[in-house]
């Protein structure tokens, strides 16, 4: 039947073609693990590249909770090769398993030390090297907030008032980074007893918990929340695109997480992952860093942001991420007994 | 299988092989599909260029036997030879037969010239040899013409006869047809009977014809294979089965028949309400119960009571006979006799009548005493 | 038959190709073979694997039902049960009984613009079941123009996950109902009618019997279909959690695999229930149909008929509004503050999800499941019905393509992860590849098209593949040149029916995918959980229309096809 075959060969050329277009090889290709804004991701790679066109990289991203557990869950079997843009305290948790191969970038002297693994500090190599600091922030939707008569609160305590209840969106710190950064800086902020005890009464105002920490600004950006928890840089980037937001800056102190990468212990193209980790610690990388974020790893680079606060380096809290990494299984664990099942699937 | 072959075209040459050379051999096949036995110990030798038939009541294995001659259902055990080779276990493509379904199973999105062509076409035969072999075999049915016709723009007739040649196409050594004609009204029926007829003979095609028919199985078959619950009651001639019925199964299965309870009262006498009447000598056990048989047209009446006779209880006029139905003189039994037209004149023939019946011995046959019948 | 017509010279003997028999019997058992190695590596061992994760503790110790134990004392988890139960039974009464209406409308009254809305009605199912849970939001969330018909209650939650589920397993429901309608026998309605029974008493005791099978047998597909739904209450489940966004939740958002086997066991069962249920009515439904039944043909009846008209043109109408509140969003510049239309959120530019790549990739997956699967699935239908031989293999071949529809997407995609990702797996290749979405999208969405292909072979000869092997021509030359041809509109059907659910499927894939294979539907899942709402619907609509354009090609093609085939099919 000749109609049969007109109609079945093209269609097992286009197949054909369609697959063997996407094998197409190239010369290195690394798998790289990012919870990054994937506004971003692109840029990142096309800058990189720009020096570096010979190494292709292939994002594999998701919230900072996912990835971190990801890569716990892939422990015996990697499949990254490199970490880059990742919450510090996630990658104090990897190392703490032994799964970073330590390695000194080249220009890493460069660095602020406070943005590198103190272990550089006692003569290790580091297992890991900072990019910059991503701050928490509340987004407030002015419009929304005047039809609900939801005033713009100031500080975190203001959250738990009354007039908040039903209005407030906040990110799970179960698969969110900057809903970890949260728990750990009110934790860390008023001690672990009064901390819960304040997440408890925010609790109570809570209208669900995102999976991610950008939605609850993205919410309150379209009016569906007239205030989510999230960070800095969504927000300024939310309200630079029009939203009627305002972005609030607690007075009590900002929780804040450093972004950070590091190579995977066993991976199989050492070489290719050397040369990205040294080009995230160049100036060049810092610069693209402060695109989004205020503070940068690299002292004197950053350039102040639009939406951002020009204190905003004294406004973080002194964060301790050593805490916030060794107690990161206990406290979620606690979070999950109290809150669970206000969340977002 | 090349150089044995007769080319079934050229019946006007001699033929390679004479009439006598077994063409397939079936021993001792047995097929049961779990625990029922569809062929118990079928054994059965079928010459080169002769038409068989299996003839028998549907269930009968028949049909199980055709395709298991095809390799389209496989013996549980016992062997089949087709021209001196073992085809025991050869699959239906490795056999040397052509066949032809009940439904024709022609395909319908080809052509009349597609389907006939379609087993030619996969042997590397040039186009021109295709299409003048079509065109014969066309010929042969009576079909040319039709060439670019689709199967369901034929009759069934037509799409019958498409198939046979469809099935010729390959010059099998084996024609099987499994139910050919049922799928037809009466009047196609009788007239594709004598031409496939025709057509086997003049080819001279081993063919092998599966029916429930026994007026086509009568009319078309060189043999019938009478078969019955899975084993072969009778092989014989038309004339042989009809006449001869070796069981009362065979008897009962074919034409009309009267079974009447005998006692036998010596080697070649039995007792008939009372009657003693002379058979043709057997062997059943004297004192026993017996059944005679004796076909409608055999039975004579007559005017003078004497001996065996009955009462008239019902006439059917059947054009040129009349069947009457007979109470049997001092005995619980009835009897079918058919009285030629002329003949019921001369007799008189009315209800209520008693006749004389004369039943002659060398038309009649005795069975066992609870042999089955149909 | 004249002597004339005999041929005197035709050559002695054609020709004959040495014919292969033992290669071919050879052939006819491996692709038996590889067709149920196929469900064996792309089904059993996969549940399997998935079965064994459950009884096992992190580092990969059996610790019996230790996990099943934790789950049933961990009350967020098990409160799950009740509102996955709850949310199937409410959308399965709201779909069931509109359905039933509308399929009524369509066969037993004499509305105007039956055609219509039947095309209509099947458009949900081109979109990605979190097209409509999208759309819902827009309707009914926070900012919604219809907000207030649900006074004051929230769109977050059971009421939108009703809601959305209803949109998309509404076409089902009423393809499945219309089939039982019409299946009407005449002469009882006739006998009725000439023994002065009232309208009623007819529906009730010839209507509603007739259909009962049909009926039942469309509740449990409806529920199973609910039950095991990740799509809608993922977008628009809120805090209310199912167990298939539970599933999600512990496999990605905790990598707890092995709580996440636990969910799927327990997610598995309802809809392994309702498939048993649903097979012993279809064995049943067989024997009920008279062969000599009269198909039913309704009279004009202006009030009963303009009645379901407007009803099925209010589906048909929430059927429009709900698409066209996605292509709505995804064209407005900030919703719902500047309502300029837009294409930006057409670029995909600088968001996760993989942009247009991504749509690209489901492409490539939708042509490549609907290319492969439909050979291979009609095939093996083909090898299961039409051939003689290795009866074992064929029957457990048939039991193997009816259990896919028994099997939740997300129980199969986690199942996958489980085997497939194993160290010492020789298939661990197949992890994170193109191969693997295509193999679990063809296993996934098996059965129908499946019963598909049985019902075309059942209905050719019997004897075309005996013909066949009586002329000694190999069983693929049959197979292509006549099986084929003849079923081809079934084919066709099977096609494009695997061709739309792998574009908007997203509960297997979403485990499934990764760096390099990112689809358009897992990417409106991930726009969404971004909150880039409006490019989350970009991309739903895409998917939709690229849906569309396919099932509008397939129409034209088949219409076509049957045009030049009805030579054949009808020229008696």
């Amino acid at each position: 039947m000749p109609t049969f075959h007109r109609f079945v060969q093209p269609t097992l050329v286009a197949g054909a073609v369609a697959l063997a277009l996407s094998s197409a090889a190239h010369a290195t290709e690394l798998t790289v693990y990012t919870a990054v804004e994937s506004d971003d991701l692109q840029k990142y790679a096309e800058r990189f590249n720009a020096a570096h066109p010979d190494i292709t990289i292939n994002w594999v991203r998701d919230s900072t909770g996912v990835i971190t557990a990801r890569l716990l869950a892939e422990k015996n079997n990697p499949q990254a090769d490199v970490i880059w843009g990742l919450a510090a305290t996630s990658l104090l948790v990897l190392e703490e398993e032994d799964m970073l191969a330590r390695y000194a970038p080249e220009g890493v002297d460069n660095l602020d030390a406070k943005f590198v693994d103190p272990a550089y500090q006692d003569g290790e190599d580091p297992a890991w090297v900072g990019m910059d600091a991503w701050v928490a922030a509340i987004c407030y939707n002015t419009i929304e907030g005047e039809r609900h008569g939801v005033p713009m609160p100031a500080s975190w305590e203001d959250l738990t008032q009354p007039e908040y209840a039903g209005h407030v969106i906040m990110p799970n710190p179960n698969s969110s980074g900057t809903g970890y950064l949260d728990v750990a800086s009110w934790l860390q902020l008023w001690g672990e007893e009064q901390g819960w005890e304040y997440m408890d009464r925010l609790h109570n105002n809570i209208a669900r918990y995102t999976h991610s920490g950008s939605a609850p600004c993205s919410l309150a950006a379209t009016g569906e929340a007239v205030i989510g928890v999230s960070f800095a840089f969504r927000a300024a980037r939310l309200k630079s695109q029009g939203a009627p937001i305002e972005v609030v800056f607690p007075e009590e102190g900002l929780g804040w997480d450093m972004e950070a990468a590091a190579i995977v212990e066993g991976t199989n193209k050492l070489d290719a992952a050397q040369t990205l980790m040294d080009w995230i610690v160049s100036r060049e990388a810092n610069e693209l860093y402060n695109e989004g974020y205020a503070v940068v790893a690299y002292p004197g680079v950053a350039q102040p942001i639009e939406n951002y606060p020009s204190d905003i380096t004294d406004r973080m809290i002194d964060a301790d991420f050593q805490w916030a990494a060794v107690n990161r299984e206990r406290v979620l664990a606690e979070w999950q007994r109290r809150y669970d099942g206000k969340t977002e699937q | 299988m090349q150089t044995t072959m007769t080319s079934l075209l050229t019946a006007d040459s001699p033929t390679v092989m004479t009439q006598t050379t077994p063409h397939l051999c079936i021993e001792a096949v047995t097929k049961c599909f779990g625990s029922f036995t569809a062929l118990d110990n079928i054994s059965l030798t079928i010459k080169e260029g002769e038409f068989v038939c299996f003839l028998g009541p549907s269930g009968c294995g028949k049909t199980t036997l055709l395709r298991t001659i095809a390799g389209l259902a496989r013996q549980t055990s016992g062997t089949l030879n087709q021209r001196g080779n073992d085809i025991s276990t050869l699959p239906p493509q490795a056999r040397d037969f052509g066949i032809v379904f009940q439904s024709y199973a022609l395909f319908p999105n080809l052509t009349v010239f597609n389907n006939v062509a379609y087993g030619l076409r996969n042997r590397r035969v040039d186009r021109a040899r295709i299409n003048a072999r079509v065109a014969e075999l066309l010929a042969l049915v009576n079909l040319s013409g039709s060439e670019q016709k689709y199967p369901a723009a034929l009759s069934g007739g037509q799409q019958q006869r498409v198939a046979l040649a469809r099935a010729l196409a390959t010059e099998p050594g084996l024609l099987l047809l499994d139910e050919p004609l049922s799928a037809l009204d009466a009047r196609v029926r009788g007239h594709l009977r004598s031409q496939i007829k025709a057509l086997q003979a003049r080819l001279g095609v081993t063919t092998i014809m599966v029916t429930h028919d026994q007026e086509e199985a009568l009319t078309m078959a060189d043999r019938i294979v009478v078969m019955n619950h899975g084993v072969i009651e009778q092989v014989g001639t038309p004339a042989e089965i009809y006449h001869q019925p070796a069981s009362a199964f065979v008897a009962s299965f074919i034409g009309t028949m009267n079974f009447l309870d005998v006692a036998v009262h010596s080697a070649e006498q039995v007792t008939l309400a009372a009657v003693r009447l002379t058979c043709l000598p057997h062997c059943l056990p004297v004192g026993g119960a017996a059944r005679l048989a004796v076909r409608p047209e055999a039975v004579a009446l007559t005017r003078q009571v004497g001996g065996l006779a009955g009462e008239v209880t019902d006439i059917e006029f059947l054009g040129a006979f009349q069947r009457v139905t007979l109470q049997l003189a001092g005995a619980n039994q009835t009897l079918l006799a058919d009285v030629p037209s002329r003949d019921s004149t001369t007799l008189g023939l009315h209800m209520g009548q008693t006749l004389g019946i004369h039943l002659p011995a060398e038309a009649a046959r005795l069975y066992p005493a609870g042999s089955n019948t149909l | 038959m004249t002597d004339s017509s005999l041929p005197k010279a035709f050559p002695k003997s054609l020709p004959r190709r040495g014919v292969n028999v033992a290669p071919e019997a050879l052939i006819r058992l491996l692709v038996l073979l590889a067709g149920v190695a196929l469900l064996v590596v792309g089904l059993l061992f996969p549940l399997f694997a998935m079965l064994v994760k459950s009884v096992q503790d992190r580092s990969g110790d059996f610790i019996g039902l230790a996990n099943f134990i934790r789950y049933f004392q961990t009350p967020a988890l098990v409160n799950s049960i009740a509102n996955s139960l709850s949310v199937a039974l409410m959308a399965t009464v709201s779909v069931v009984s509109l359905a039933f209406l509308c399929a009524y409308g369509i066969t037993r009254t004499c509305m105007p613009g039956k055609r219509l809305f039947r095309m209509l009605a099947i458009l949900p199912i081109l979109a990605p079941s979190l097209l409509p849970a999208i759309s819902l939001v827009y309707l009914f969330g926070n900012q919604g123009f219809l907000r207030d018909v649900l006074a004051g209650h929230s769109i977050y939650g059971p009421i939108g996950i009703v809601m959305g589920m209803s949109f998309w397993i509404f076409p089902h429901a009423l393809m499945l109902l219309t089939t039982a309608l019409t299946n009407s026998d005449a002469r009882l309605y006739e006998a009725a009618e000439a023994l002065g029974t009232p309208k009623w008493r007819t529906f009730l005791t010839i209507t509603l019997p007739g259909v009962r099978y049909g009926l039942i047998s469309c509740l449990f597909v409806v529920f199973t279909l609910a039950i095991t739904d990740f799509g809608v209450p993922k977008i628009i489940g809120g805090q209310f959690s199912v167990l298939a966004t539970d599933v999600y939740r512990q496999v990605v958002g905790q990598q707890n695999f092995q709580m996440g086997a636990v969910v799927s066991v327990i997610l598995l069962l309802p809809a392994v229930l309702s498939f048993i249920v649903d097979r012993w009515i279809q064995r049943r439904q067989v024997a009920q149909l008279s062969a000599r039944a009269v198909p039913w043909q309704p009279t004009p009846s202006p009030l009963r008929d303009w009645t379901f008209a407007l009803l099925c043109y209010a589906v048909a109408g929430i059927i429009l509004l709900v698409i066209g509140t996605a292509v709505y969003a995804s064209l407005i510049q900030f919703w719902p503050y500047n309502l300029s239309f837009t294409l930006q959120h057409y670029t995909f530019q600088g968001l996760g999800g993989g942009g247009w790549g991504a749509w690209f990739n489901s492409l490539k997956l939708a042509f490549s499941v609907a290319l492969i699967g439909t050979l291979v699935i009609f095939f093996n239908a083909w090898l299961i019905e039409k051939s003689e031989g290795y009866r074992p293999l064929r029957q457990g071949l048939h039991f193997m393509a009816m259990l896919p529809m028994a099997v939740p997407g997300m129980v199969l995609g986690l199942a996958y992860i489980f085997f497939f990702n194993q160290a010492g797996n020789p298939l661990n290749w197949l992890y994170g590849t193109m191969a693997i979405l295509v193999l679990n999208t063809l296993v996934h969405f098996y059965t129908v098209c499946h019963l598909t292909s049985v019902t075309a072979l059942k209905q050719l000869d019997p004897e075309f593949e005996a013909v066949g092997a009586s002329l000694k021509v190999p069983f693929w030359t049959t197979f292509s040149r006549v099986t084929l041809p003849v079923s081809l509109p079934a084919v066709l059907d099977i096609s494009v029916y695997l061709f739309v659910n792998a574009m908007t499927t997203v509960s297997a894939v979403v485990f499934l995918y990764n760096s390099d294979t990112r689809l358009a539907s897992v990417a409106v899942l991930h726009l969404d959980e971004a909150g880039y709402f409006a490019s989350a619907a970009a991309m739903a609509v895409l998917i939709f229309l690229t849906s569309l354009v396919v099932k509008l090609l397939h129409a034209a093609l088949t219409h076509v096809l049957l045009n030049n085939a009805q030579r054949w099919r009808q020229a008696g």
